[in-house]
């Protein structure tokens, strides 16, 4: 067993060598994520030993806008966004992920304690939605040609 | 899945220099990313002329780098803009918006979900702390 750290992304962290295979993952993290953390666009939590970064993911408040057929206005559900997950190549298969999403649950289930957040969801890649689908999210709807939004209902 | 990874690095190499510079190009002119995560609403027209551009491929080439695409039906504005009115990609309507209300308003009794929410619980009890996990590699 290896001691790792879940917390928050700070500027002290090494970047560099995070790989997850995928590129737009990989320039997030390393080109974005702390600068839209700064300007509270995003959080993003890393799991670290030391100053080196074996995964993150990002997370936002945000809601699901509803429009119903027999309803004139829209019905929203607040939650939270888990925007992005990654880890890296070299820990994949770990359980890293697993203890990520964990993380990302107990953290929407404090924010509800305190504002309204019913779900949290996440629009994923057409091969992860099994994963999700395990993790007891359901699938809502298809929102690209290969991402579907599931969520978790947090009541 | 040895095939899946191949497969996948063969993709990755067919995408030259010039065609990631394109699409950052996209990415960056168009600047209509909804959020940190490269969710694309384009205009439909913006759409077709890229389509004609790349011959149908940057869509497949925007995807595979984990993009997601939503097409705006064509209205009055040609200027490539577009309000936040006028996104359409987090409205969920017809049977999903239903069955989604419906779940919401009357959720079922779910015990997979109750008991993987109270793991998560267990495992991180202040997740605004670090936290340290054993992990088995």
């Amino acid at each position: 067993m290896v001691k790792f750290t879940i917390g928050m992304l700070d500027s002290k962290m090494a970047l560099d060598r995070f790989n997850c295979g995928n590129d737009l993952v990989n320039r997030f993290l390393k080109e974005k994520a702390y600068d839209q953390q700064q300007r509270k666009l995003t959080k993003v939590y890393v799991i670290h030993r030391g100053a080196d970064v074996f995964g993150f993911y990002a997370i936002a408040c945000s809601s699901l806008r509803l429009r119903l057929p027999d309803m004139t206005s829209e019905f929203r559900v607040p939650g939270m966004l888990l925007g992005m997950i990654g880890v890296d190549k070299r820990y994949q298969g770990k359980g890293i992920s697993k203890h990520l999403i964990d993380h990302c649950i107990s953290l929407s289930k404090s924010i509800g304690k305190t504002i309204a957040c019913r779900i949290l969801y996440v629009d994923a890649l057409g091969s992860m939605v099994d994963y999700y689908e395990k993790l007891a999210f359901r699938y809502i709807s298809k929102t690209g040609s290969d991402r579907h939004r599931l969520y978790l209902d947090l009541l | 899945m040895k095939q899946e990874q191949c497969l996948s690095k063969k993709r990755e190499k067919e995408h030259t220099l010039r065609e990631k510079e394109w699409l950052i190009a996209y990415y960056t002119e168009l600047t209509l990313t909804k959020s940190y995560f490269m969710e694309l609403t384009i205009p439909q027209d913006y759409f077709v002329t890229y389509e004609k551009l790349f011959g149908g491929r940057i869509v497949d080439k925007a995807v595979d780098h984990g993009a997601v695409i939503n097409v705006l039906e064509s209205n009055d504005d040609k200027s490539g803009s577009s309000t936040e009115t006028e996104l359409s990609d987090d409205v969920i309507t017809g049977e999903d918006a239903v069955r989604f209300y419906e779940l919401i308003t009357s959720p079922p009794k779910d015990t997979l979900r109750e008991r993987i929410i109270e793991e998560a619980l267990q495992r991180f009890p202040n997740p605004e702390e670090p936290t340290d996990v054993d992990i088995d590699l």
